[in-house]
């Protein structure tokens, strides 16, 4: 290998032939990582903290739009049950088997309201005993309505008997679940958008099940979104910076041995690989329990039947990818920036 | 017949230091030939070091040329430099600059690595590198297991990685003390004239002056005069390049 550089007579010849193997850069990254593993784990750590705060966010916001999407997915499977069902009984008759369903609660309420009325006038008719007409008005129109109570009864009968009795039951009461979980996907629509937000979203309108990445976004998740990328950014531009800047001298050193720019890139891009994904992983880690738990905090366990499991990965893949891409790009600019030095000046810039 | 390995031409290098000019070599000739062992001294800021920067290619001189081994270094590609710096020329420094998280043998070894060698090979050649500098038993010390007299030997050691024809030691005595330093200039003086190769090194160290085939005295960035310690030269010219 040697003799053939120095070609025989002419010791003059300046080749080419400088090489830096990849299973070769490989070791030397890893090892040099190795050896100072505790300064390395500062710089991961860094990178970890970046990460966890960027997938906390992001998970985060794929819970809520999720928890969004589900309950008002659940309303509309419910509404979906109901028409299959009036098929099945006839259109007609279950329609009307529901406005009589309808009436009977509305009925219920309005006797519900007038008792209470009732029983505050009965105490105030022990004061003032002319008020025995308003007294009387009143028990009057609650026997009116539980008169039309039992008319309404007597109408959903007919009606059953037309249809089945057990058909009709379970229209019923599946109009009644429907009912219970509208009022809860109100609740939490309220709850979230209390929780900070300011979606303008009427109910059953837009908000898509997460299946395109940013689909259902809204301008806060892009707020939130944006300064977790800063946030990251900044950190890992800033870890980065500090290992590099502080190995000038091991760089102008290298070049005095005879490598290449490129040797020392490829070094460092290796490092900040291994550093990069492994600080993303741990990163990710954290992010995903912290957005689970808050989760859990804020809208109770209920509403991890709606848990975005396919979100989540969309969300820790494209961390990984952030976290990574960005540790990378973040060492090779000052890694680049100091292997075209002059050789001189980097073994000079740590003093 | 002696052959030029180092010649410089008119040399000058000026330092921007915001508004002020500082002359740091105000035109350098310099010719030195194969196998020699050159010294060059003067007192602190008289431009040795940014001599050494120029000769070593490790920085350009703003008006000159460098010539090494008849080839002027301003011509060179990166690629060339590169290969010049692994193969030509051995640097040692005042500071060792031993890679800190790199074993000794790894630090020998790096320079082999790039120059192509598979890891058994200069695993190989590396141990008896170490070995002809006295630390044969200590290759997989790190740097700061090493006394500043055996990381200078490393660095030694890995100045000699590919067989150079030049060696260039910018104060390689200058952070030992007095007995160390001794040890390390008996051993450039040792591989001067068993290997040939020549030395180039900034000193002001008075030892030096015993060794050295010539000194050359700098003063205010110029060559003040060039003396002579020895009349009987060393015939080392039809080696020429050659390795072990």
């Amino acid at each position: 290998m040697v003799d053939e550089m120095f070609d025989g007579e002419s010791g003059q010849k300046i080749g080419k032939q400088i090489v830096l193997p990849m299973r070769k850069a490989i070791e030397i990254s890893f090892k040099s990582l190795k050896i100072r593993f505790w300064r390395s784990m500062i710089t991961v750590s860094s990178i970890i903290l970046a990460i966890a705060f960027l997938s906390q966010i992001l998970i985060g916001s794929s819970i809520i739009r999720s928890l969004k999407g589900g309950s008002k997915r659940s309303v509309e499977a419910r509404v979906a049950a109901m028409k299959a069902m009036k098929a099945a009984i006839g259109v007609d008759d279950s329609e009307e088997l529901i406005a009589l369903n309808r009436d009977l609660r509305n009925l219920d309420a309005r006797i519900e309201v007038l008792k209470e009325e009732l029983s505050e006038a009965a105490q105030t008719e022990v004061e003032e005993p002319e008020g025995d007409e308003t007294g009387k008005t009143g028990s009057d129109a609650l026997a009116a309505l539980e008169r039309r109570v039992i008319d309404l009864h007597a109408q959903i009968k007919a009606v059953e008997d037309k249809i089945g009795a057990e058909a009709g039951a379970e229209l019923i009461a599946s109009n009644n679940l429907l009912i219970e979980e509208r009022n809860r996907h109100d609740v939490l629509k309220m709850a979230l958008e209390g929780g900070g937000g300011e979606s303008k979203e009427a109910v059953g309108s837009a908000s898509d099940a997460p299946q395109g990445f940013f689909a259902g976004f809204e301008a806060r998740d892009y707020w939130l979104v944006s300064i977790a990328l800063i946030v990251c950014f900044v950190g890992i531009v800033n870890a980065m910076l500090m290992s590099v800047t502080e190995r000038f001298r091991e760089i102008g050193t290298m070049k005095c041995l005879g490598a290449l720019d490129s040797f020392i890139v490829k070094l460092f891009v290796l490092e900040s690989m291994f550093q990069g994904s492994l600080g993303t992983f741990m990163g990710i880690i954290l992010g995903v329990v912290l957005s689970i738990l808050r989760a859990w905090w804020l809208y109770g366990s209920d509403n991890f039947r709606f848990f975005p499991w396919s979100g989540m990965l969309a969300c820790m893949a494209l961390s990984q990818a952030v976290g990574t891409l960005l540790t990378i790009v973040a060492a090779t600019f000052p890694a680049r920036a100091a292997a075209r030095m002059q050789p001189v000046d980097a073994l000079r810039a740590e003093q | 017949m002696k052959q030029s390995i180092v010649r410089t031409r008119g040399v000058t290098k000026i330092y921007k230091m915001g508004d002020i000019e500082v002359h740091a070599l105000r035109g350098i000739d310099l010719e030195v030939t194969t196998g020699e062992y050159v010294s060059i001294m003067g007192p602190s800021g008289s431009g040795k070091s940014t001599i050494f920067n120029m000769i070593g290619a490790l920085d350009k001189p703003t008006v000159g040329k460098v010539y090494i081994e008849e080839v002027d270094v301003a011509q060179l590609d990166a690629y060339e430099l590169a290969w010049l710096r692994c193969r030509k020329i051995g640097y040692i420094f005042q500071t060792f600059n031993i890679i800190p998280v790199m074993t000794a043998l790894e630090n020998v070894t790096l320079p082999m690595t790039f120059a192509g060698l598979t890891t058994d090979e200069s695993r190989d050649k590396g141990a008896v590198l170490l070995e002809l500098v006295g630390l044969g038993d200590r290759l997989d010390h790190k740097p700061f297991e090493l006394s500043g007299g055996q990381q200078q030997r490393v660095a030694v050691a890995r100045a000699l990685a590919n067989d150079p024809t030049l060696i260039l030691a910018d104060e390689p005595t200058g952070n030992l003390d007095l007995a160390t330093g001794r040890e390390i200039i008996d051993l450039l003086k040792k591989l001067n004239e068993e290997r040939g190769v020549t030395v180039i090194s900034n000193t002001h160290d008075h030892k030096m002056v015993s060794v050295s085939d010539r000194i050359v005295r700098i003063q205010d960035g110029q060559i003040e005069r060039i003396e002579d310690t020895s009349d009987l030269n060393i015939t080392l010219g039809s080696i020429d390049g050659e390795t072990e």
